[in-house]
């Protein structure tokens, strides 16, 4: 497998770990941080972080 | 202008426009040059997954739910991180098999046959076009919304943008979705099409919510905070029964969508079949899903701020109706425009994914069981778009029939669920060596039967079309059958408990099935067709009957001229099945492969038959065109070499490429009269070296070989068997073979034959004939070679006999030359010696004339030397005289039986005056009993004096000369030893030759005319003895000769 292969593959477990483990439950509260509620915020920042990373991966893989 | 016809009129100018933009991308196609082939647009066209669901339901459900509407994101966005390994796979090996839909995949991954692609398509027809109806819905209501008509008065057919909307649509697939029947060609127009309006939407979306969000809910922190402080919408931040998603709905529909964006037919189409390239899949997996995140990012605000502001109407059009009902109608164009892409997108691909699958393992399997020799790529072409128009239109009839019922509402989710089905049977296809057709067929017929159960009823409940006590209590009263508490498993949201069981029933029954019948492990799935052979203008007149002329040239033509039947016929399947689908494209090309035996005759026509209905077209000069080019070839491989076995290698090499035989053999008889194996393509040694043999009519070719006619057998399977072919039978399965005779002026040379292996055969006269030419060539071109052979054989024996002809010549004219300058010698030598005596006398005899010499004594002394000298001459000329009588063979031998002892006694006296002047004694003695040598009397004389002479003239004063004579076997071995000086060793060799002297050191005046000895030696040759002579310096001379006994019997 190419490398950028493999580290896109780890992504997608970081990515369940991010979004379906207890992790999810704990950040799940009804609270606001900076004026923004957590659990959106949480979810928008990790997402983008995700795709971030990906195009990280994807640039450098690229032949 | 009212809002209406201007609503009409952007609606239909934006439709023109994406007919403008597809017409144009396939015309630039045409001309070579691709627009689509790039990673952006390749990633926009995935976005078809954002429908009007997103565009408008996200914020509804936003609204609604919270962060309900994200994991239908979220899940898409994991798999495409998979995209470089798991879906490159799936692309590949779609591309492979020339696989353009979900039921073809299966199809291709289990074994080629019809139920699994029919009941996906089934499955899929069912659960998808109600997923259209809801986009014609959307496009409807905004429609109606925006123009202020009533959204939920029922319209005329007529009056109903959705309707003109679906027609407009149908067509605009039709025309750029079915540009050709093979359906694995890419649509560029299309794809073009739907990334522009992916653009469209995304960009409509992000300026609408950046509005909304700064312009009338002012700003992001603002609405933030402003929700946050209303319980009732800071409850929407959360995962909790009181926002409507529950974790575990969180998780399922994250599940249900990662499989959706792979398996809903539109994503399946635009991730396989609209790939360019592989290559592209890479920037996809982060470019996809960065475009899922940006046309949520204001999701959120949006949603809000429709809520704080307490806007009217439903949820799911806060987009149009908050500008609208602030007087920005341009905004709300725009809102409606961006629903409009996002809804006219997904119905284009939809609907030519669904009718390219409902052609595929609906109708091709019912025309090709009446399938005929009728031209039917017109007709199937017509099909394909006619199903278009019925799924849009039938889309269109769910919306009028069933708008506003649950079911419709909830549709987006139950065909996620629906084709979630499929993802087991895909992915443990594609991975699991074991998984079995019949373990993918058991899984997903349960899988689709709970999801109905679990699933559909229920909603068909809530739509008020079944009664609700079987929700509430189960049917006939079983509670343990609820459909939305399957077995007891209640709490759990219905998409979960939905999820639970089928998966349960789905990968349970899929694994243990394939595990208790592995059947045909799916490993098999690439075994391509048992050797098959089919000529390339049968698959042409078969492609043209269902894919048209052009596409069957296209596609024979991207093979090489000279590749193998093998090739030929897996693209020739990789068309088909983009056309037809697998099962459809294999079970045609499997009536045509295989061999049953009425059709034998029809299909392996290879130089005859197929053209009856054309008969002087282009296939047939075509045909004649190939048949040329082999003998063409033949010849030329013929021409190059008189080498046989390689002319005859390089014929059976080009028969075999161009026929396809595997087996081949020429026979020659060879001038043992046994006809053996001269050269062969395929066949064991083992049977070359036992089928050699005399040719008998025991043999079939043997008969062939006598007979000098052609011996054909079209089924050798059930044929008497001879001993050759039950030999050859171990190895090679012969099912057919042909002899031809190999003739030269009417003689037959031997035989060339051509087994074959796949089934009977029918030779066609057309073929006998041309195999007879090719070996008439062969014939012809082996006894040339084999008169070359011996041409240049007895040439180069000429060469040798001329060679050494030369030499002898050479060698004769040598020894001439040699002879020549030795009697140069000679006589150089004989004048210098006749010289020296005549100078004496001459001296002398002027002496005494000249001057008065009255010394008596002195006077008398000069002429004793002129006496001397004169005798000297006398006898070497006497000598010379009888050397070259010898030499001439004039001397005459008069042979006869002498007595040795009285030759002797003979001899010493004649000798005696020599020896008495040196006081030298001379004594002569034979061996007792010594029978009479065979000799000429004179002769023997004339040698004896000359060896006493000689042994007196070197003996010195009062020294002994022996004279023996002793018996050697038949032979008499006479010696004569004196006890002179010797003759050195190295001078022994020479003392026989003419005019050689061996000087006494003590005097300086030769001796002797140096011929006595070869006189000797010649004529002791001649009596048949031999001479040699022994010696020592300083003990003497033995001179030895021997000569042949009179009675040799006697003694």
């Amino acid at each position: 497998m190419e490398p950028a292969a493999s580290r896109l593959a780890a992504l997608f477990v970081l990515g369940l770990l991010v979004f379906f483990s207890p992790i999810v439950i704990a950040v799940n509260r009804p609270v606001g941080i900076f004026g923004f509620p957590l659990f959106p915020l949480y979810l928008f920042a990790c997402w983008s972080a995700l795709i971030l990373l990906a195009w990280w991966i994807a640039r450098r893989g690229r032949p | 202008m009212s809002r209406t016809v201007a609503a009409a009129l952007l609606s239909f100018a934006y439709v023109c426009a994406l007919f403008a933009l597809a017409y144009w991308t396939d015309r630039a196609r045409r001309r070579g040059r691709s627009y689509v082939d790039n990673p952006w647009v390749y990633s926009l066209s995935l976005a078809v997954y954002c429908t009007s669901w997103t565009f408008y339901g996200s914020v509804g459900r936003a609204a609604a739910q919270g962060p309900g509407f994200l994991p239908i994101y979220v899940g898409p966005t994991l798999v495409f991180f998979l995209a470089p390994t798991v879906l490159r796979r799936l692309s590949s090996f779609c591309r492979a098999e020339g696989v353009t839909s979900l039921a073809d995949l299966l199809e291709a991954l289990y074994g080629k046959k019809q139920a699994l692609g029919t009941l996906a398509t089934v499955l899929l027809v069912v659960g998808v076009t109600p997923y259209v109806a809801l986009q014609l819905k959307a496009v409807g209501y905004s429609f109606e919304l925006l123009t202020g008509l009533s959204p939920l008065g029922q319209q005329a057919v007529l009056g109903d943008a959705a309707f003109w909307a679906a027609l407009l649509l149908a067509l605009f697939s039709a025309l750029f979705g079915a540009r050709t029947l093979v359906a694995s060609e890419r649509h560029e127009g299309m794809v073009a099409a739907v990334a522009f309006e992916s653009a469209v939407k995304l960009v409509g979306f992000l300026l609408l919510g950046a509005w909304v969000t700064w312009s009338v809910g002012g700003g992001l922190g603002r609405v933030f905070s402003r929700a946050l402080a209303r319980p009732d919408l800071s409850a929407l931040f959360t995962l909790s029964s009181a926002s409507g998603t529950t974790p575990s709905q969180w998780a399922t529909v994250s599940v249900l969508a990662a499989a959706a964006v792979v398996l809903l037919p539109r994503q399946f189409h635009m991730l396989v079949v609209e790939n360019v390239r592989e290559e592209h899949l890479l920037p996809a997996s982060w470019a996809f899903p960065g475009y899922l995140l940006l046309i949520n990012l204001l999701v959120f605000p949006v949603a809000l701020v429709g809520l704080l502001e307490a806007t009217s109407g439903s949820p799911d059009f806060f987009l149009i109706s908050l500008p609208l009902f602030r007087g920005h109608t341009l905004l709300a164009f725009l809102a409606y425009l961006g629903g409009f892409s996002a809804a006219t997108s997904m119905v284009i691909v939809e609907s030519v994914a669904l009718s390219t699958m409902i052609l595929h393992h609906l109708v091709s399997p019912l025309v090709l069981r009446r399938w005929s020799e009728r031209d039917l790529s017109r007709p199937l072409l017509h099909a394909k778009r006619f199903f278009i128009l019925v799924v849009v239109m039938l889309g269109y009839g769910f919306k009028r029939w069933i708008g506003e019922s649950h079911t419709l509402v909830n549709i987006g989710l139950l065909s996620f669920s629906a084709v979630t089905q499929f993802a087991p049977a895909v992915l443990l296809g594609l991975y699991w060596k074991r998984a079995s057709r019949a373990g993918a067929l058991a899984g997903l017929s349960a899988g689709a039967a709970v999801w109905a159960y679990t699933l559909l009823l229920p909603s068909f409940v809530e739509s008020g079309w079944v009664g609700a006590e079987i929700l509430a209590r189960g049917p006939w009263g079983i509670s343990l059958l609820k459909p939305r508490a399957l077995f007891g498993l209640a709490g759990f949201d219905p998409w979960t408990h939905s999820l639970v069981w089928s998966a349960v029933f789905n990968v349970g029954l899929f694994v243990a099935v394939s595990l208790l019948r592995p059947g045909r492990p799916s490993g098999e799935f690439v075994s391509p067709f048992r050797t098959a052979w089919i000529a390339r203008s049968d698959l042409a007149t078969l492609l043209t009957r269902f894919v048209g002329a052009g596409k069957a040239r296209e596609v024979l033509a991207a093979v090489p001229e000279r590749a193998s039947p093998q090739v030929l016929i897996e693209a020739a399947e990789r068309c088909l099945t983009g056309a037809l689908g697998t099962t459809a494209a294999r079970t045609i090309l499997e009536s045509v492969l295989a061999w049953p035996r009425e059709r034998a005759v029809e299909i392996l026509d290879v130089f005859g038959g197929v053209t009856r209905t054309l008969a002087e077209s282009r296939d047939t000069l075509e045909r004649r065109l190939r048949e040329l080019s082999v003998l063409h070839e033949a010849s030329n491989a013929l021409s190059q070499s008189l080498d046989t076995d390689k002319l005859l290698s390089d014929v059976l090499h080009l028969i075999q490429r161009q026929f396809g035989f595997e087996h081949l053999a020429v026979r020659l008889l060879d001038p043992r009269g046994v006809l053996g194996i001269r050269s062969r393509v395929g066949l064991t040694a083992d049977y070359v070296a036992l089928s050699g043999a005399p040719p008998s009519r025991d043999t079939y070719f043997g008969q062939c070989f006598l007979d000098a006619k052609p011996v054909v057998v079209g089924d050798a399977r059930n044929i008497q068997e001879t001993r050759f072919l039950r030999l050859l039978a171990e190895d090679v399965p012969v099912t057919a073979f042909i002899h031809v005779p190999m003739i030269h002026e009417g003689r037959a040379v031997g035989v060339l034959t051509a087994y074959a292996t796949r089934g009977p055969m029918h030779f066609t006269d057309e073929f006998v004939d041309l195999f007879a030419v090719l070996a008439n060539q062969l014939a012809l071109a082996v006894v040339n070679a084999q008169l070359y052979g011996e041409v240049q054989a007895y040439s180069q024996a000429m060469e040798a006999k001329v060679r050494r002809r030369t030499a002898e010549l050479e060698q004769a004219n040598e020894r001439l030359r040699e002879l020549d300058r030795l009697k140069s010698d000679f006589l150089s030598t004989v004048s210098h010696e006749l010289r020296t005596p005549l100078t004496s006398i001459r001296s002398f005899s002027e002496i005494l004339l000249r001057y008065d010499v009255t010394d008596l004594e002195k006077r008398r002394k000069f002429i004793q030397i002129i006496h001397d000298e004169a005798e000297r001459l006398t006898r070497m000329i006497n000598q010379l005289l009888d050397l070259s009588k010898i030499e001439a063979g004039r001397m005459e031998f008069h042979i006869e039986a002498v007595d040795l002892g009285r030759a002797f006694a003979q001899a010493l006296d004649l000798a005696r005056p020599l020896f008495t002047g040196k006081d030298a004694s001379a004594g002569a003695e034979v061996e007792a009993g010594l029978p009479p040598a065979l000799a000429d009397r004179d002769r023997l004389q004339q040698v004896l004096a000359n060896l006493l002479s000689n042994a007196a003239k070197f003996s010195p004063p009062c020294g002994e000369v022996r004279l023996l004579a002793r018996r050697r076997g038949a032979f008499a071995v006479v010696t004569v030893a004196d006890e002179g000086p010797g003759i050195p060793r190295e001078r022994l060799g020479e003392v026989f030759e003419r005019y050689i002297q061996i000087r006494d050191p003590g005097k300086d005046h030769p001796l002797g005319t140096g011929l006595g000895l070869t006189i000797c030696r010649e004529i002791v040759e001649r009596l048949g003895g031999q001479i040699w002579v022994e010696s020592e310096e300083g003990r003497g001379t033995t001179f030895c000769f021997t000569l042949p006994l009179g009675e040799t019997g006697t003694a």
